[in-house]
């Protein structure tokens, strides 16, 4: 048993360790993580589904501003990050694909603002496609 | 200088009260009240309620899918095996036979499930006797089963409904056999480091918390508490669900009902569920995971009225969900028994009395408990 102790010493000392040093790099992200949102509010059809199935109710759907509602006049989904328990429901029940979750998992902010992903902002942060990017933060 | 004997801040007697949580960083959110002379306990009373989320009542304003992702909040560390009692309870009440593929998938993530959740064990029971390396091996290689999760089901902890009413989100994805494989040999690993017979662990573990067979049985003690106490019991063979009777494994079975003695039980159960894993793996079918009326999500499928109780064999011991339906959408009420719930309070509180304050943190871990699914 003693000479078990020493065998695992010397492995350790020539093995990699288990962890990474994040940000600098990170562990490979699968395909079809449940990330942060990204919605493309042109093919959306203001149906709702999304509202209905969310199970921590983070989603809400509000009217398009003024200079918006010649072009989108129904109401559409606006989603609180801090509610969002990222289960996937409505990219499930969404009938044209548009609300789907990306695998940015990179959702820490210093602006609570922008926990609210909404769906008419011109700021390039609150829309569809994410905040800050991992890539981002690590240059 | 004169010291004032009758100032002194001794105490006049060396009974004292002596608080174990709700903020030590070793018991979770749970505290035990302990009234204690020197280093012997004399009084012990168990002080939950820090973790209470109200899931009972929050399931019944949801619908089955929104409460299959609730149901793997109960027990964080045991996300997919609640998901799976949920599963049952809601198929068992609508009369669904679902399909072969996701039977065996649901036995491999719960097993997977199940390892991890040893290793915990293993871990925090290390850190309770000051083991710290040991905490932190198997915390390490816990995150290889996690790294899996991520992959089959999107996220690393909480799988968020994975395993629904109906069948599974998803199916597995293309090349996980050989990842789950390699995830395996790593476990034997991890299971030889947990096998040193280090005598300093020895002597903290051996002969302590010792739980009698008559006892654990009076006090409801289930699952590896109770196996370790000398009791052959263990739902998946007893009453199997899914497919559990087409798999051999071992029961493991101790007589003594010490620490030492449910450590090892725990050890075993992870080879045991290597073997269901392999097994599973060799007769996967193909097809389908998911009935096709589950596929979309729905808003209105109704439950039929009656009544259910589904017990499983959790890594705790047996979780359970009483479930009603009154025909609507949404169950009209539904109660969980989780195993923490009888091992926290009257097994916790017998094995502690008496013992000494070192042995608490040893006592506590030992009995596989988690404080989120005794409050719920």
């Amino acid at each position: 048993m003693e000479f078990g102790i020493v065998y695992h010493l010397f492995k350790n000392l020539f093995s990699k360790p288990m962890t990474v040093s994040f940000p600098y790099e990170s562990i490979e992200i699968p395909k079809g993580y449940r990330g942060e949102h990204s919605y493309d509010r042109d093919r959306c059809i203001s149906c709702g589904l999304c509202a209905k199935i969310c199970p921590d109710k983070a989603i809400e759907m509000i009217e398009a501003p003024e200079k918006h509602k010649g072009k989108y006049p129904k109401k559409y989904p606006q989603i609180d990050l801090g509610k969002c328990c990222f289960c996937g429901f409505c990219e499930d029940i969404c009938p044209k694909n548009c609300l789907k979750l990306t695998n940015n998992f990179f959702l820490s902010t210093f602006d609570k603002s922008s926990i609210i992903k909404m769906p008419f902002s011109e700021d390039k942060k609150y829309n569809s496609g994410a905040r800050i990017q991992y890539s981002e933060f690590r240059n | 200088m004169k010291i004032n004997r009758e100032m002194s801040v001794l105490p006049k007697s060396n009974e004292y009260d002596f608080y174990f949580g709700p903020c030590h960083p070793g018991s979770g959110n749970f505290g035990v009240k302990l009234k204690v002379k020197g280093e012997k306990i004399i009084s012990v009373l168990s002080d939950p309620g820090y973790l209470h989320r109200g899931f009972e009542k929050l399931m019944e304003y949801r619908l089955p899918l929104q409460n299959a992702m609730l149901s793997d909040r109960i027990c964080v560390l045991e996300s997919l095996a609640w998901e799976l009692v949920h599963a049952e309870a809601m198929e068992e009440l609508m009369d669904l036979e679902i399909p072969e593929r996701a039977k065996y998938i649901r036995v491999i993530m719960v097993e997977l499930s199940r390892i991890q959740s040893h290793l915990i064990w293993w871990g925090v029971l290390s850190a309770g006797i000051g083991f710290d390396t040991g905490f932190k091996i198997a915390f390490g290689y816990r995150d290889y089963i996690l790294d899996l999760f991520a992959d089959i089901t999107g996220g690393r902890v909480y799988p968020a409904g994975y395993i629904c009413p109906g069948g599974l989100r998803r199916n597995f994805p293309m090349g996980i056999e050989e990842k789950i494989g390699k995830v395996l040999d790593k476990i034997y690993e991890a299971v030889k480091y947990i096998e040193t017979g280090n005598p300093t662990f020895l002597s903290r573990t051996k002969g302590i918390g010792v739980l009698k067979l008559e006892d654990a049985i009076n006090l409801g003690a289930t699952g590896p508490v109770l196996r370790a106490s000398g009791l052959k019991t263990d739902i998946r063979k007893d009453d199997p669900y899914e497919v559990y009777n087409r798999f051999n494994f071992e029961i493991p079975v101790r007589e003594e009902g010490d620490i030492y003695s449910r450590y090892m039980i725990g050890l075993e159960e992870i080879k045991e569920s290597v073997k269901i894993l392999k097994q599973a793996f060799e007769d996967l079918p193909e097809g389908e995971v998911i009935l096709p009326k589950f596929k979309k999500p729905k808003l209105n499928m109704k439950i039929k009225e009656g009544e259910v109780y589904v017990h499983n064999e959790i890594a705790r011991g047996e979780g359970g969900m009483h479930i009603i339906s009154n025909g609507g959408v949404r169950p009209y009420r539904v109660k969980v028994r989780g195993p923490s719930f009888s091992h926290m309070i009257p097994v916790l509180e017998y094995l502690l009395q008496g013992a000494e304050i070192a042995d608490v943190p040893a006592i506590y871990w030992s009995l596989n408990v988690c404080p989120a699914d005794l409050d719920r």
